[in-house]
């Protein structure tokens, strides 16, 4: 056993310098590229420290009454853009599905849409679409739903066509109709994947909804550019914990349902 | 059909549970969107302004700056690739302290709480902060990016690396092997994977914030896609997207033909990003 186990080592152990020795040198460019200066970087860190707990900390809690609506908004952005999103998403990620799909053409046409949807980020959604329908929530709203859509059909398609296809064929040969495959064979095996899904979209959409404001979206993004550039930061920094508060809050209550449903 | 003869494919349990859920859901969405109290100003004449910008931005594409629009391009792709490559060896370090079957209790708890921390603030409103700090420029957005992408990846890999068998951590023990040596040869192998698919998502998730932290000044195509769409430039800002969705599009494609299955990480563990 030793012997054979010695050869294989070696050469592992060849791969792994390798690889080490690319990712140096890819740091190495990319680092020039982007002017990033380590011995800076480690400088900078009292400097960063100093700045967050004395200009940012403690944050002042007379600022909650200025944001209160937007801090809602942002909320209510991030659940419509979701619920909206996650039907729009099963309603393609069905017609594109392999097993559920009623024409091969479909397939490739949802997944190219889907595709150019989710990789451009929904902060440039906002503002490809502001010059447009002009700043505020609906454009916010607009851009979370296109990149939710984005996301979740490729999400749920992946989901669908993991199921086990020998109930539905079974569905099929007793002449099942196709609501009746779907009702029965499909969405059974895959809801809990599905709704995972879409709370996993939700922990997303919370987040970009809170940035969103930051290039017209509404919500609270707005008010912390807006207390940033004023130089207020105690005044962005409790518009900041509430966010993280609210992310903390959402992400909690998804893993609670996640694991009850999976 | 005899309804009598019908076999219930989900529990009573699960039934009550997802009518539950979806009654919820329904009244929480017509509650939000009430709230919202939308506008739509202009209707559809909005529409079809938006139907001739895209217009413009798709047919009458300029190219004219390519140089610069892809100059951009480079240093947006540079910094995910710093920040990923920077915040996955640091928080490969820290995982290990942070994962609560190798390490002491309450260093574990502390690891955990201040990464839960830091992940519940968004990327974007760190690199602002680095930006209020440090000025303008490509160097407060790899920070940002990293400061986030590293409370993160501690969070992941820590997961995997609890996973990891008690017997294989044990075993080795017995032999008399130090910690060190229980680290590199009994938890380090069936993490590899896990640690390379959590780390390519991140990229994935990197590149596209890295193409938009220039909006708040932090360097990148962001800056050039802001710049253009200030001044009503559509046909500038369309090759702009272009290259945008190009960057975040062929790196999916090839950790797709990598099957570096990076989707199936999250439905796995029940809480991340």
């Amino acid at each position: 056993m030793q012997l054979e186990y010695l050869p294989l080592r070696k050469e592992k152990s060849l791969y792994t310098w390798i690889g080490v020795i690319i990712v140096g040198l890819t740091t190495l460019v990319t680092g020039y590229i982007s002017e990033f200066d380590v011995l800076e970087a480690f400088r900078v860190i009292p400097g960063v420290l100093n700045f967050i707990f004395t200009d940012f900390l403690p944050p002042a809690v007379k600022a909650v009454p200025d944001f209160w609506g937007s801090l809602l908004d942002t909320v209510y952005m991030a659940i419509v853009s979701t619920v909206t999103g996650a039907t729009i998403s099963l309603i393609l990620a069905l017609l594109c599905a392999t097993p559920t799909t009623p024409h091969p053409l479909f397939k490739v046409t949802i997944r190219a849409f889907a595709s150019l949807l989710r990789n451009i980020p929904a902060l440039a959604w906002t503002i490809i679409l502001v010059p447009a329908f002009g700043i505020g929530k609906t454009v916010g709203l607009m851009a979370l739903i296109i990149g939710s859509v984005g996301d979740m059909t490729r999400f749920f398609t992946e989901s669908i066509e993991e199921i086990d296809l020998g109930g539905i064929e079974a569905m099929r040969a007793v002449g099942g109709s196709y609501w009746l495959m779907l009702k029965g064979g499909v969405l059974p095996q895959c809801v809990p994947a599905l709704v995972s899904w879409t709370l996993y979209n939700l922990e997303l959409n919370i987040r970009a909804s809170t940035i969103i404001g930051m290039v017209g979206g509404g919500g609270i993004g707005f008010f912390i550019l807006s207390t940033i550039k004023l130089f207020r930061y105690d005044h962005a920094a409790m518009a900041i914990l509430a966010v993280a508060i609210v992310v903390l809050f959402v992400e909690f209550l998804s893993k609670n349902i996640r694991e009850r449903i999976m | 059909m005899n309804t009598t003869g019908k076999i219930s494919i989900i529990s009573e349990k699960q039934r009550v549970l997802y009518t539950l859920l979806f009654i919820g859901t329904l009244v929480l969405y017509f509650f939000s969107l009430y709230q919202l109290k939308l506008e739509f100003k202009g209707g559809w004449e909005n529409v079809l302004k938006a139907l001739s910008f895209a217009k413009r931005m798709l047919l009458h594409m300029d190219l004219s700056d390519w140089k610069d629009v892809l100059t951009a391009a480079m240093e947006s792709i540079s910094i995910a690739v710093l920040a990923t490559i920077i915040s996955a060896t640091l928080a490969f370090f820290v995982s290990f302290a942070a994962a609560s079957n190798v390490s002491l209790r309450v260093v574990s708890n502390l690891c955990k709480a201040v990464a839960a921390v830091v992940r519940a603030v968004p990327t974007l409103i760190w690199t602002l902060i680095f930006v209020a700090y440090l000025g303008l420029g490509p160097f407060p957005g790899v920070l940002g990016l990293f400061f986030h992408s590293f409370a993160y990846l501690v969070k992941a890999f820590s997961q995997s690396i609890e996973e990891v068998k008690e017997g294989n951590i044990e075993a080795l023990k017995a032999t008399g092997a130090s910690w060190v040596q229980t680290m590199a040869k009994g938890v380090y192998p069936p993490i590899t994977t896990a640690v390379i698919s959590w780390t390519a998502l991140r990229f994935e998730f990197n590149l596209g914030m890295s193409s938009i932290l220039g909006f708040v000044g932090a360097g990148g195509i962001g800056m050039e896609l802001s710049n253009t769409m200030r001044i009503f430039d559509f046909e500038k800002a369309g090759f702009v997207v272009l290259i945008i969705f190009l960057m975040s599009f062929s790196v999916e494609m090839l950790f797709h033909k990598l099957k570096l299955n990076v989707d199936k990480c999250i439905v796995k563990d029940s809480s991340n990003s």
